[in-house]
C-alpha cells in the first residue's frame, strides 16, 4: 500500500500493541513504554498549531466547529461502516507520528525506541475497569507536568474511584454480531450501517455503542465531545483498543465478513509523520497490516467467554461450531442481509431520563400479535427481535450518564438490553445534523433467557433505563434526555 | 419481571429459544412459476418504495407523451401551454420577455369561465412534475416509514406519507400557476428566478433543509395515531423540499418546462436528497444554475 506508513524493515517484526495496565504493572521495562508515549504527546502538545505534529491538528481532525472545508479536519466517522476503518487510519497515523517523535530522542530506551507501538486500555475486567494511573496525577514522575493528565474529566476518574460498571464494557452486545454492516435500515450490525461520508451520528454500530460510547462518557469532559475528545490523551488509548476489539471479532465471529473491497472505497485524507498529505481507501485497512503493527492479545473477551453455549449462535473456538452449524449460520446470514426488519410495536409517550430510573411499556396490539402468528405459520419467515431506539434529544449543558436498558424492573444480567451512551447526541442535534442519533439493539437472546424463565411477555413489553452512576452529584445534575421512539421489531 | 396478568396468547414469531428458534430454510418452496411468484413477492416486499417509483415513471410518461418538439418549446400541460408566453418574450420586446401580463391568454379572453380550466390544467401539470421529479428523491423516507409500520400497514402509512408530501406541493403549485397566468413571466425572469434559485442554494436555510431530508420523526403502528404521525412526516418532509427546491421548480415554470432543464432540475434535485454530505453539493448546484440562465436566455 502506497499511501500508508510501512513496517521499519531493519525490526524485521511487527510492532506489537500492548494492554497499557500490563505495562504499568510489569514494572520499569513497561513502563518505560508509557513514559515513551508521555514524552511524545508532550512535544505535540508544545507544537505548531497546525501540521502533522501539533496537537490541536490531531484533535481538531476528530472534530472542530465550524468546519474548515479542507478536507482534513472535522472528519470523524461515527454511525457508519467507515467508524471503525476511519478511526483505524486516524490511529495509525499517529502512532507513526509519535514513533517518529520518539525515535528521534535521546531520553527513551533504544529498545522502546524500536519496539514502540501505541498502548490499548482493555477496561473489561474487575482490575483495570478505572482509569490507568499514569493518567491521573498532574505531576508526571520526572516532576514535571504529566502530559497525560486531562483535569476536564468526570468526577472520581482522575482519582481512580470511579470504575467502568460490567455493562458498560461487556462485550455481550457486539461479539456474536454475524454482520459487519447492512443496508437495510434499523438492522444491528457489529460496524455499522452502510453509509457515505457520516461525520455526525445516525444509527450507531454495536461496537460504537458499547463499550466506546460508553467510555467516552465514562471519562466525560472532553471525551465526551466531538471536537475535544482527541485533546484527550487516554483517547488514544481507548481507540486503540476498539480498533483491537474489530481484530477480536474478525478473528471469531466475523471471520471471513469484511466488506468487499470493491465496495469499501471511501477515501479518507490525513498526514503522515513528513506532513504529506495521504488518501487511503477504506479497503486498505481492513486488518491492521498496512500500518504494520498487531496486537499482543485478540482472545475471546471475558464477557464474551461467560456467555452460555446454548445461545442460537455457536461461534467457532467456543462453542459447539460443527457443519450443520456452519451451515445455518451462513443461512440466517444471508437472511439477515436481504430481510428488512418490521415494526410490531412502538411506544406512545416519549420517554424522559434524568437522574432516575424510567420506564416505558409497550403493548403488542391484537392487529400485530395475529400478525405475528402469520408469520410464525410460514416456514421461511426469519425471527429476531430488535428494539430500536430513536429520536433521541437532550436539553441542558451537563453531560449525561450512560443509562442501561433492561426488560422488566430488575437490572439482571441476563435482561440486559444494552446502553445508551448518548455520546455525541448534541452533535446529532445541530441544524446540519442529517441523522439523529438511534440505536438498535439485537434482543432475542434476552427474550429467550426469559422466556425460559416464563418471565417474558411480548404482549407487553415493559423495558426500564437505569443511569449508570459513578458519582452522586453528576448523577443528580443530569441533564433531560427524551427519547421519543421506542420500537419492537421482527426481522 | 413484571407479567401482565391475563396475557394474550404469545405469538409464536417470539416464542423463546427453549424451542429453538428455528432458522427456515430461504431455498424457494415450490418450482417454476410458484417460485418465481414467490421470490417476486419477496422484492417487493424488501422494496416497498415501488408504487411511488412507479408513479413517478407514470408520470414522466405523461410529461414526455405532452412535449412538443414542434413548438420549441417545452413540455406542455393538458391546458393552454404553458410555454408559450417564453417564446412571445422573446420575439416581441425587451419588456415583454420578463412579464407580458397584457398579453391575450385563452383564458383571459375568455374571461373566467376558460381560465378557470386553464389554471386547473397547468395546475395539474405542475402536479406531474412535482411526482414525476421530486418522488425518487424521496425514496429513503418512504422507505423508512414502510418498514417503521408492520407489514399490514405499509402501504396506507406511506400512502398517507406520500399524500401529505404532496399536498404542500399542490399548494405552493397553486400560488405559481395563479402567478404565472396573471403576470405571463418571460424569458428573462425564467433566467433571473433560476440565478436567485442559484444563490439560494448557498444560503444556511438550504443547507439546514437538505440535511432535514434525511431526518425522520416518530412514527406509530396502529390506529389513527399512526396516520397523523405519517400525515405529519410528509408535511415535515414537504417542508424541507419545498425550501430546496421550490425556487427552481417555479424558474421551471416560468421558463415553460424545456426538457433538457426539467430534466437537469431533476437530477440535481434528486441526487441532493440521495446524497450524503449535502453541503459539498451547493456550490456545484449554483453554478449549474447559473450556467443554465446562460444557456435558457441564449436558445430563447
Amino acid at each position: 500500500m502506497a499511501s500508508a506508513p510501512h513496517p521499519d524493515p531493519q525490526l524485521g517484526g511487527p510492532f506489537v500493541r500492548q494492554d497499557v495496565w500490563k505495562l504499568y504493572l510489569q514494572g520499569p521495562d513497561g513502563q518505560a513504554v508509557i513514559d515513551a508515549y508521555a514524552k511524545a504527546v508532550a512535544v505535540l502538545k508544545a507544537g505548531p498549531p497546525t501540521g502533522a505534529r501539533s496537537w490541536l491538528h490531531q484533535t481538531q481532525v476528530h472534530g472542530m466547529s465550524p468546519d474548515p472545508h479542507d478536507g482534513l479536519r472535522n472528519q470523524c466517522q461515527h454511525g457508519s461502516w467507515y467508524f471503525l476503518p476511519w478511526h483505524r487510519l486516524y490511529l495509525g497515523y499517529f502512532e507513526a507520528i509519535c514513533r517518529d517523535i520518539i525515535r528521534n530522542r535521546n531520553d527513551i530506551p533504544q529498545k522502546v525506541k524500536d519496539t514502540w507501538a501505541l498502548p490499548y486500555w482493555d477496561y473489561d475486567t474487575a482490575t483495570t475497569n478505572t482509569l490507568p494511573p499514569p493518567f491521573r496525577d498532574p505531576i508526571g514522575p520526572d516532576g514535571l507536568a504529566n502530559p497525560l493528565y486531562e483535569v476536564q474529566r468526570k468526577s472520581g476518574v482522575n482519582a481512580g474511584t470511579a470504575a467502568l460498571a460490567a455493562t458498560e464494557t461487556t462485550a455481550k452486545g457486539w461479539f456474536h454480531q454475524p454482520l459487519f454492516t447492512s443496508k437495510i435500515p434499523n438492522t444491528a450490525t457489529f460496524g455499522g450501517p452502510t453509509t457515505g461520508f457520516s461525520h455526525l451520528p445516525g444509527t450507531i454500530g454495536t461496537l460504537e455503542g458499547t463499550p466506546h460510547g460508553t467510555v467516552h462518557n465514562f471519562v466525560g469532559g472532553k471525551m465526551g465531545n466531538f471536537n475535544t475528545a482527541a485533546s484527550d490523551a487516554v483517547f488514544w488509548l481507548h481507540h486503540s483498543n476498539i480498533d483491537r476489539l474489530w481484530e477480536v471479532w474478525r478473528s471469531h465471529t466475523g471471520q471471513g465478513r469484511d466488506p468487499a473491497k470493491s465496495v469499501f472505497t471511501q477515501k479518507f485524507a490525513f498526514l503522515d509523520p513528513s506532513g504529506a498529505r495521504r488518501e487511503p481507501e477504506s479497503w486498505e485497512v481492513l486488518d491492521t497490516s498496512a500500518f504494520g503493527y498487531v496486537y499482543a492479545d485478540i482472545g475471546v473477551p471475558p464477557s464474551a467467554r461467560t456467555l452460555k453455549r446454548e445461545r442460537r449462535r455457536p461461534v467457532a473456538g467456543i462453542g459447539d461450531a460443527g457443519g450443520e452449524d456452519d451451515a445455518r449460520r451462513e443461512e440466517e446470514v444471508r437472511r439477515l442481509e436481504q430481510v428488512p426488519p418490521e415494526a410490531v410495536a412502538v411506544n406512545r409517550e416519549p420517554v424522559r431520563l434524568a437522574s432516575g430510573t424510567a420506564s416505558v411499556d409497550i403493548a403488542v396490539g391484537p392487529g400485530a400479535a395475529r400478525d405475528l402468528t402469520d408469520r410464525a405459520a410460514s416456514p421461511t419467515e426469519p425471527e429476531r427481535l430488535l428494539l430500536v431506539l430513536e429520536h433521541i434529544t437532550l436539553e441542558g449543558d451537563n453531560q449525561p450518564p450512560t443509562y442501561a436498558v433492561y426488560v422488566g424492573d430488575t437490572e439482571d444480567d441476563d435482561a440486559l438490553v444494552g446502553n445508551l451512551p448518548l455520546f455525541g447526541v448534541r452533535e446529532s442535534q445541530e441544524a446540519d445534523a442529517e441523522h439523529g442519533l438511534s440505536y438498535v439493539f439485537d434482543i432475542t437472546d434476552v427474550a429467550a433467557v426469559l422466556g425460559e424463565r416464563g418471565a417474558w411477555d411480548p404482549g407487553h413489553l415493559h423495558l426500564t433505563f437505569h443511569p449508570v452512576v459513578h458519582d452522586e452529584q453528576e448523577a443528580l445534575a443530569a441533564p433531560e434526555v427524551v427519547v421519543r421512539t421506542v420500537r419492537l421489531m421482527v426481522q | 419481571m413484571t407479567v401482565a396478568a391475563g396475557r394474550p396468547p404469545r405469538p409464536a414469531a417470539v416464542r423463546p429459544a427453549a424451542h429453538g428458534l428455528r432458522v427456515r430454510g430461504a431455498a424457494g418452496h415450490g418450482r417454476g412459476v410458484r417460485a418465481a411468484g414467490t421470490e417476486a413477492r419477496r422484492f417487493l416486499g424488501r422494496h416497498p418504495e415501488w408504487p411511488v417509483l412507479l408513479a413517478a415513471a407514470a408520470a414522466w410518461v405523461a410529461l414526455l407523451g405532452s412535449w412538443s418538439p414542434t413548438s420549441g418549446a417545452g413540455a406542455s400541460g393538458p391546458g393552454p401551454a404553458a410555454g408559450h408566453h417564453a417564446l412571445q418574450g422573446a420575439g416581441a420586446g425587451w419588456s415583454s420577455a420578463w412579464l407580458d401580463p397584457a398579453a391575450p391568454a385563452t383564458g383571459w379572453a375568455d374571461g373566467i369561465h376558460g381560465f378557470v380550466p386553464g389554471a386547473a390544467a397547468d395546475w395539474g401539470h405542475w402536479g406531474l412534475m412535482v411526482v414525476a421529479m421530486m418522488l425518487p428523491g424521496l425514496v429513503p423516507s418512504v422507505r423508512h416509514a414502510a418498514f417503521a409500520s408492520p407489514r399490514r400497514r405499509r402501504h396506507r402509512t406511506t400512502a398517507t406519507f406520500v399524500a401529505a408530501y404532496l399536498a404542500l406541493w399542490m399548494v405552493v403549485g397553486l400560488g405559481v400557476t395563479f402567478v404565472v397566468g396573471l403576470l405571463r413571466p418571460g424569458v428573462m425572469a425564467a433566467a433571473a428566478v433560476l440565478v436567485a434559485a442559484s444563490a439560494w442554494q448557498l444560503t444556511p436555510v438550504v443547507r439546514r433543509a437538505l440535511a432535514r431530508c434525511h431526518r425522520s420523526v416518530p412514527l406509530g403502528v396502529e390506529g389513527r395515531p399512526a396516520d397523523v404521525a405519517a400525515l405529519r412526516f410528509g408535511w415535515f418532509h414537504a417542508r424541507a423540499c419545498v425550501l430546496t427546491c421550490a425556487p427552481f421548480m417555479v424558474a421551471l415554470t416560468f421558463a415553460g418546462h424545456p426538457l433538457w432543464l426539467t430534466l437537469g432540475i431533476a437530477t440535481v434535485t434528486c441526487l441532493q436528497k440521495l446524497g450524503t454530505d449535502a453541503e459539498r453539493w451547493v456550490h456545484p448546484v449554483a453554478v449549474l444554475g447559473v450556467l443554465s440562465a446562460v444557456v435558457l436566455v441564449g436558445t430563447s
